[in-house]
């Protein structure tokens, strides 16, 4: 007879630990509300003013735009990115979105999140004075859509970073994969490929956004977080 | 009349009969036990523990304001703990029941140490404290504390889940007493449960609070006290084959509490169910 199995026995024994087995492989968690939800809070927020056409073309324009202008290789999907730019890039990324005819309304899309987060890096595309509080109900309706991660506004969130990425050559999808029909996304939850496909874009924006970036990456998340906390105090 | 007044009413005399219930099954157990004075020791722990079981069990039944996921389970640990320790000292209880007694008196001469030092930094003179006198007394009517030795370990010198594997019980102290533990411990798995709340602003990043809430009563809770108390009456009987004829405190708890429910159920019109039968 086969003795009964001993609970957690696929865990490694280490003195007093059990190990799960994935903790071979040196992962770290990454928290998606703490990292993900700041970095990429600004291609939802265009999403939800513009719809999900018009919001992905303005936010592949500004991406694509300071990734030629910046020569740096980072990635312009994350706002953190875009601490590093000096005042000569970042006003002609003014010149040339103005010249596109796209500035306006990239504006009139960010002016709300600008004025609530006056430090956030992306506040040099938004001529913002006010530092208003006025905005943060908006806000609010899209920070608790987005803490559900397969939601889909969070979905196509992430989905338009790759989307981005994939146009700009810098993305390269396995033919005949599910992920090389991205654009069925938006199609999501409805249809099972575009769930198969949202699935492969979290895995990716996860995998992209490791480690690494976080430890290099600037203020942002922690004045996004810090910001809130300030404007509305949570008390009891 | 309102029902939840006829419920507490009820509730209350269910619970009053239960107690003189559980008094006469220890009654029982200690008056049928054949005293030898020379194991007179075995005999003052193993109905010491019951008798703690029994205090417990009753205190706890009287306080609804403990029949919640909060608060039993600092009490049903401690009754999982009294349990383990019983089921260990019936593998061997004259030895056993020694080491427990010795443990006992040299953890009373520590703390009295600790005392009488406390005393003294404080300008006070130990002679003069009752604490020290009584408890020096409760000491030497059993040991001469300067032959008491102090031991800093467990008494078992095992930790409880040894002697749970050792008594027999390992799956009561891996499915009561350690998850209880938690809660007696203040440990992450239950503070975060029941002492803290998510912020419910976006702005906050699930930012948990403190909640301090009002459980309302759980008859479960109440009928797993009832339940340790009856499954340490039955090591007593299988260890010391005693038979009892009447019916447990435990049986006659459930059915009350079963015939409340049945009688709630079928008073309410509406489809709300207990989930009891």
């Amino acid at each position: 007879m086969k003795s009964p199995k001993r609970v957690l026995e696929n865990h490694t024994r280490l003195g007093k630990k059990l190990l799960p087995p994935l903790m071979n492989l040196n992962l770290k968690e990454i928290s998606y509300v703490q990292y993900v939800i700041p970095e990429l809070i600004w291609i939802a927020i265009l999403n939800k003013k513009y719809g999900l056409k018009k919001g992905t073309e303005l936010g592949l324009e500004l991406v694509r735009l300071t990734s030629t202008l910046s020569l740096l290789n980072n990635n312009f999907s994350y706002i953190s990115s875009y601490e590093l730019l000096n005042n000569s890039v970042r006003k002609r990324i003014l010149t040339e979105l103005n010249h596109r005819g796209v500035l306006g309304p990239i504006q009139d899309g960010l002016f709300d999140f600008v004025s609530i987060y006056p430090e956030c890096p992306l506040s040099f595309l938004v001529d913002s004075s006010t530092n208003s509080k006025d905005k943060l109900q908006g806000l609010k309706e899209i920070l608790l859509d987005l803490y559900d991660k397969k939601g889909a506004t969070a979905t196509f969130m992430m989905g338009n970073v790759l989307y981005f990425m994939g146009v700009m050559g810098k993305l390269r999808l396995v033919k005949g994969s599910p992920m090389d029909n991205l654009p069925e996304l938006q199609n999501y939850p409805e249809t099972l490929d575009s769930r198969i496909i949202a699935s492969g874009v979290r895995a990716t924006i996860f995998a992209m956004i490791g480690k690494n970036f976080i430890s290099a990456s600037g203020n942002w998340n922690k004045y996004f977080w810090k910001r809130g906390i300030e404007l509305e105090p949570c008390q009891i | 009349m309102t029902t939840s007044e006829q419920i507490e009413r009820e509730l209350t005399s269910i619970i009053s009969r239960y107690h003189d219930k559980v008094h006469s099954e220890l009654q029982d157990r200690w008056n049928n036990w054949n005293i030898d004075l020379e194991k007179k020791e075995i005999k003052e722990v193993v109905c010491g523990i019951l008798s703690r079981q029994v205090s417990i069990v009753i205190n706890y039944s009287s306080s609804p304001n403990l029949w919640n996921g909060d608060m039993a389970p600092i009490i049903l640990r401690c009754m999982a703990d009294n349990y383990i320790n019983l089921a260990w000292i019936l593998k061997g209880p004259e030895e056993r029941s020694r080491k427990f007694i010795l443990h006992g008196l040299g953890q009373a001469k520590l703390a009295m140490e600790h005392r009488k030092k406390q005393l003294k930094n404080d300008g006070h003179d130990p002679e003069g404290d009752s604490f020290i006198r009584t408890t020096e007394m409760w000491i030497n009517a059993q040991r001469h504390t300067f032959l008491t030795e102090v031991n800093l370990g467990s008494w078992s010198e095992l930790n409880t889940r040894k002697m749970a594997e050792e008594a027999g019980c390992i799956d009561f102290y891996n499915l009561v007493y350690q998850p209880f533990s938690t809660a007696s411990h203040n440990m992450w798995n239950h503070i975060s449960r029941y002492n803290l709340i998510p912020s419910d602003n976006p702005l906050h990043m699930f930012l948990m609070k403190p909640i301090v809430v009002q459980h309302d009563p759980e008859l479960e809770y109440l009928e797993l006290g009832a339940k340790y108390l009856s499954k340490m009456f039955k090591l007593f009987d299988e260890t010391f084959n005693h038979f009892s004829k009447d019916q447990s405190s435990f049986k006659l708890l459930s059915s009350e509490l079963n015939r409340i429910f049945n009688e709630l159920n079928k008073d309410d019109s509406s489809t709300t169910n207990t989930g009891r039968n």
